[in-house]
């Protein structure tokens, strides 16, 4: 009898355990279908990021002003959110007013552009921060991008560091989309820093190249030929962005250059600082392309607090090479 | 007590099992029902932003087309649409999300709210222009609510695909979480099932398997067993009770059949002893009647002899023939076997007398005799034999000095009669065999009177008592004394005294 009683408790611990194991699995489930309805934070504003790069430093960029925009309640999302199908500049700043936007953080490549699609904003009276590139012309509240002409020096003295022999054939490669008033102004400083500093004797060929690095496929098939025809092959090559950088990184490889060219790149992506200690490429310009975000949202932040910010906030950068690379791979 | 067992019977206990596995079938089915109405709530609401987002693009949809048909023909009626499509998608517009959050499709929804309410004010700009004839005005109005009627548009589409994504993982989730519910059911009804199973099997078990032994048990007894051992049954319902009372019954029959043996013993033994008692007597008389064919004849003739003998003046012989005449007639009286101390004592006297005229004198016999208690009844032909034996036995070759002496004694329960010769006496072994009725001690060919073991007997089984005859002799020629003990406090002493006496009265 008492064999009996422990079994048909067991038998009920076991139904209970089994009603309790399955109502939790359904409340469990049931909460999770829920919970794609609900949200953890309300924001009390909205900053739209209207941008027409996705690379790897404009990703980092916007991911740093999310992150500097949760931590004072505000919303950054991307213009582009409505991803199909893919929308111009234009019509996403059509977009960024129409969805009623507290802000607009503006990062196009082309300084060109950004003349045009300031108006959208300043029409609803929208504040627009530009970065990397600037339309000083326009209404936007503030700039926060690199000094170009810092740039310039810092990438003449790297050329100036490269040159070894009587002859040096210098390629620049330069972004259609970015060949602006800033880039002109990197390429005349850093024309100027090799004239100054290049020792007598040694003569230099500076020629620049432009590649579309927005198009598809289009800088990698440019940067091929350089590297395939050897007549061609410049003894230092510039990228002025970091889709060619890391395309020039993979050609040398790819074509058993490295050493012969000396790359000097932009952005310190992971790939391009992992090609640093290996003398694939000489020096890449570090952009704190985070520090960027987060100002782009505090000049906004700031606007919007205390009706005017300062026009204009230089970003730091370096320049990144064999010597130094470990602080930053690290 | 009684309520101790009534909460106990059999029928509570079915009732409370039953009731228990109801309320736990019942229980399960509304937990299990509950569950999957859930489930299934939450599986008809899965789809359900999917419709709203139908309902806004259509909305929309007439909005613009009103719109346009305003601006195409400037209808009343096309603006009275478009005022209650405005209205109707204001209203759907409501129930979109405003807030940024951290949300996808709450984000996408907050986008298309805003976009909406641009749009809306666009539309208004636009019809406004067109009612106020500013064609410039309200053609651009017109493209850039169009504009930001396919960005919507988008919009509403990307959202109800994201939707459409997300509810099909749900609807696959809720799917899996109804499958496993489904499971989760049959598994949980088979355990209760199980349980109650259990729960039947060990209140049938309770039930029948007492039940079972009492029958057994029943059927030991049945086929005449008694000594079978009674199930105990500890549970405290109606089969414990049967149990009990069968238990108790049992003991009862065992009891009276117990009762019965002994006194069908006990009364066997009586007859015994009455037909032992009966052939002794027979035995006794049948010795009498051998010995003297036709007494009545023979002590009638003789009480003629003594009438002759009066006649003609021979007194002694007279009296001699009366003695003899006496004796006789006790003998032939005592047919029944009851007789009274004093008839005994008379009888003997007139057995002595007869003896001295045979053996012309020489017996002395003496008496020494209780008054008090000569009317105690006894069982007749007692004495008698113990004075013939005397005769025969102890003073028969030594009739010049022999002494046969009869005492009656009064004692505190027994009267104690005593009859002593100074005869030849008796052996050791002598003794004993006619204790152990091994030797007939007074048979002989020409003796007519009753042996001594014969006496002996009687009185055991007149008294139904033993130790109340007894032989004392110091060996050869120390003579012999033969004691008998009567009661006086004898059931049957009494009742054949008291009997005795009213018919010695009657008589």
């Amino acid at each position: 009898m008492k064999k009996l009683i422990a079994l048909v408790t067991i038998f009920v611990a076991v139904i209970l355990a089994s009603m309790a194991a399955v109502w939790l699995y359904c409340e469990k489930s049931l909460t999770e279908v829920r919970s794609q309805q609900e949200f953890t934070d309300v924001y009390n504003s909205l900053y739209v990021f209207v941008s027409d790069d996705d690379s790897v430093q404009t990703e980092s960029l916007f991911d740093a002003a999310v992150r500097a925009g949760k931590e004072t309640g505000v919303k950054v999302e991307r213009s582009s959110m409505l991803t199909y199908p893919e929308f111009t500049m234009q019509e996403k700043m059509t977009i960024a007013v129409a969805e009623k936007a507290d802000g607009i953080i503006l990062c196009s490549r082309n300084s060109g552009d950004i003349a045009s699609l300031v108006p959208y904003a300043e029409a609803a009276k929208i504040p627009v921060v530009t970065v990397l590139s600037d339309d000083s012309e326009t209404s936007r509240i503030s700039f926060i991008g690199l000094n170009s002409y810092e740039v310039g020096a810092a990438y003449g003295e790297q050329i100036l560091a490269a040159l070894k022999k009587d002859k040096n054939r210098i390629l620049v490669l330069m972004n259609t989309d970015t060949e602006t008033v800033q880039s002109s102004l990197i390429y005349s400083t850093m024309l100027q820093v090799i004239e100054r500093g290049k020792t007598p004797g040694v003569s230099s060929r500076i020629s620049v190249q432009s590649v579309n690095s927005a198009g598809a496929f289009e800088a990698e098939e440019a940067i091929r030929d350089i590297f395939v025809k050897s007549e061609e092959t410049p003894d230092i090559l510039v990228c002025l962005d970091a889709v060619t950088t890391e395309c020039a990184i993979q050609a040398a490889t790819d074509y058993n250059r490295v050493g012969e060219v000396s790359i000097i790149g932009y952005y310190a992506s992971k790939e391009t600082l992992d090609a640093i200690p290996k003398g694939i490429i000489q020096a890449t310009l570090a952009v704190d392309a985070e520090k960027i975000g987060t100002m782009a949202c505090e000049a906004l932040n700031e606007y919007l607090e205390l009706g005017y910010v300062s026009n204009y906030f230089p970003a730091d950068f370096q320049m990144v090479t064999a010597e130094n690379v470990k602080r930053y791979a690290g | 007590m009684q309520d101790e067992k009534k909460s106990n019977s059999i029928q509570n206990r079915l009732i409370g099992i039953m009731v228990l596995m109801l309320a736990a079938t019942l229980l399960t089915n509304l937990f299990i029902n509950r569950r999957i109405n859930t489930m299934v709530r939450q599986i008809d609401s899965v789809f359900a932003s999917n419709v709203s987002m139908d309902e806004l693009s259509g909305m929309i949809e007439l909005v613009n087309s009103s719109m346009f048909d305003y601006l195409n023909t400037k209808s009343s009626a096309a603006l009275e649409n478009y005022y209650r499509y405005e209205q109707d998608f204001k209203d759907l517009l409501e129930d979109l999300n405003d807030k940024p959050v951290d949300n996808e499709a709450l984000n996408l929804e907050k986008n298309i709210r805003r976009m909406s309410e641009s749009y809306l004010e666009k539309t208004e700009s636009t019809i406004q222009a067109k009612r106020g004839r500013n064609v410039e005005r309200y053609r651009q109005y017109y493209e850039e609510a169009s504009e930001l009627f396919s960005f919507i548009n988008y919009g509403i589409y990307e959202l109800d695909s994201l939707y459409f994504r997300n509810n099909s993982a749900n609807y696959e989730k809720l799917l899996r979480v109804m499958g496993f519910l489904e499971r989760g059911s049959v598994l949980i009804s088979l355990a209760v099932f199980g349980v109650c199973l259990i729960l039947v099997n060990m209140m049938i078990r309770t039930i029948v398997g007492p039940l079972k032994k009492l029958s057994d048990t029943a059927l030991e007894v049945a086929s005449g067993n008694l000594d079978v051992a009674v199930p105990s049954v500890e549970s405290r319902d109606e089969i414990g009770i049967v149990a009990s009372a069968f238990s108790a019954m049992l003991k009862s029959i065992r009891e009276y059949i117990a009762q019965v043996r002994e006194s069908t013993l006990k009364e066997a033994r009586m007859k015994e002893q009455e037909l032992e008692l009966e052939a002794h007597l027979k035995e006794a008389q049948l010795q009498f009647l051998q010995a003297q064919i036709n007494p009545h004849f023979l002590f009638n003739s003789l009480n003629a002899g003594a009438q002759l003998a009066m006649l003609e003046d021979a007194e002694s012989t007279g009296t001699y023939l009366e003695k003899m005449a006496d004796f006789f007639r006790y003998n032939v009286k005592k047919n029944n076997g009851v007789s009274t101390l004093r008839e005994e004592i008379e009888s003997i006297d007139s057995y002595i007398y007869v003896l001295n005229v045979r053996f012309a004198g020489d017996i002395t016999y003496e008496k020494q005799v209780d008054e008090s208690v000569s009317g105690l009844a006894m069982p007749g032909l007692i004495l008698q034999p113990l004075v013939e034996n005397a005769v025969t036995h102890g003073i028969r070759n030594r009739l010049d000095d022999g002494i046969i002496t009869l005492t009656v004694l009064k004692e505190e329960a027994y009267v104690r009669v005593t009859v002593r010769d100074n005869g030849e006496g008796m052996t050791k072994e002598q003794i004993q065999a006619v204790m152990e009725d091994r030797m007939n001690a007074v048979r002989t060919s020409d003796s007519p009177g009753i042996g001594l073991s014969n006496v002996k007997n009687r009185l055991t089984l007149y008294y139904s008592e033993e130790g109340l005859f007894s032989i004392q002799s110091d060996g050869k020629d120390c003579g012999t004394e033969v004691t008998v003990l009567l009661p006086l406090k004898n059931r049957r002493n009494v009742k054949e005294t008291e009997e005795y006496v009213s018919d010695s009265d009657r008589r």
